[in-house]
């Protein structure tokens, strides 16, 4: 009786000690590798990054939606559909011009504004025929630069402002200005006109609603004390996190008709 | 004791079925996820060049020299995702009238194409085709 018992045992001790092997297995070489696809997918599925043309609230919608449920699990990065990158040269600036993957976008038409306050001081415009494009203006760190690329109707831009003249203040759920200091006036950002442009504005609740013109990418709030720069869009939206790539797509952003061309990345 | 043995194959047969299958399933769902991300990333790229006329503007007189579709093939490259490879086509009533590629794209394990149709006013109707690729 004896003996059979021990046998039983030694064989049911058998058995789960392969079962457990396996499945041991099976959770850290499968599961795993699912799980993070998964990630990826549940991301795209709840901020709706399925689509291609975004409204300005939908592109926030997506940023949100990655910082309270993803920000752990996954890397998301929101750019200009080209990397714009201004450098200073003895003559003037030199503007680059380049695809994510590093190559050289070809033919593309650049602008560059150079703005102190609400005032336009230079203007330079030209084509990188090759990557790169020199043009007569000066360089100042504390200046804002406004660089514009389009390529037939793909229009996209990058904004360079110094750190301490950039606010946050745009609430995109109500498309409004939350300002925290009296604004004597508004100026908008239009990457397609050279200068910026004064905007009518009224205060609703505290906050300003501006009357924007199609494709304002930022507002200038004249405050006490000198301006400072309001982004309309998260863009560039690069934190930290890195992991492998997963998805680059591109997004068209429609602000009032002009849609501009912004690249997502997201990792896993 | 005879019972038990053969549990104990059922169940050995049993747990090598299913860690086999799960590697099978594991390694299709990773090309499924591949695919699913390449088909956005095509359908994108795809949108990206119609809504911008970039294409058609090469289109204007109606013929594309190999200069051209030289011109198209480097930009199509430079706006294509990191790492993969590309094709790009243009139809126009079932003909293709551009079609630039890399040189691995036909050699892809895993490919997703993403179609867009542009109606220009003077034109006609484009189909625009992007596939894209992983080898």
């Amino acid at each position: 009786m004896h003996r059979l018992l021990a046998e039983i045992a030694c064989t049911l001790l058998l058995a789960l000690m392969i079962a457990s092997i396996y499945a041991r297995q099976v959770s850290i070489t499968s599961l795993m590798v699912s799980e993070i696809d998964v990630s990826l997918v549940r991301f795209v599925t709840r901020s709706r990054l399925f689509n291609v043309v975004f409204k300005v609230s939908e592109v926030w919608r997506v940023v949100e939606v990655y910082e309270k449920l993803f920000n752990e699990t996954l890397s998301f990065k929101l750019l200009p559909a080209l990397n714009l990158t201004l450098a200073p040269t003895p003559e003037g600036v030199r503007v680059y011009v380049r695809g994510w993957s590093g190559l050289v976008v070809p033919f593309v038409n650049i602008s560059v504004s150079r703005i102190r306050g609400c005032e336009l001081l230079e203007y330079g415009e030209g084509v990188a025929e090759l990557g790169y494009v020199d043009l007569r203006m000066d360089y100042d760190s504390s200046d804002i630069y406004v660089i514009f690329a389009c390529i037939e109707r793909l229009y996209t831009f990058s904004l360079l402002a110094p750190e301490n003249l950039v606010r946050h203040w745009y609430e995109w759920e109500g498309g409004l200005v939350r300002n925290e200091s009296r604004v004597e006036r508004v100026f908008l950002l239009v990457p397609h006109y050279r200068a910026p442009i004064e905007a009518n504005f009224t205060v609703v609740e505290g906050a300003l609603d501006v009357e924007e013109e199609p494709g304002t990418v930022a507002y200038l709030l004249g405050v006490e004390g000198g301006w400072v720069l309001v982004p309309r869009l998260p863009v560039p939206y690069n934190p930290p996190i890195s992991k492998p790539r997963e998805l680059f797509k591109y997004l068209i952003c429609d602000l009032e008709g002009v849609g501009y061309a912004l690249v997502v990345e997201v990792g896993g | 004791m005879k019972a038990l043995e053969l549990a104990l194959v059922a169940v050995l047969l049993a747990s090598t079925y299913i860690v086999l299958s799960s590697r099978t399933i594991t390694l299709k769902l990773a090309v499924e996820n591949e695919y699913w991300a390449l088909k956005h990333e095509a359908y994108s790229l795809a949108r990206l060049l119609a809504d911008s006329e970039i294409l058609l503007h090469y289109l204007e007189d109606g013929v594309i020299s190999e200069e051209e579709a030289d011109a198209i093939r480097v930009l199509a490259i430079a706006l294509s995702p990191p790492n993969t490879e590309m094709v790009v086509r243009l139809v126009k009533e079932y003909r293709v009238v551009v079609e630039v590629s890399t040189p691995s794209y036909y050699d892809c394990t895993t490919a997703a194409v993403g179609r867009v149709v542009y109606t220009h006013p003077l034109q006609g109707s484009y189909v625009i085709e992007v596939g894209l690729g992983k080898v």
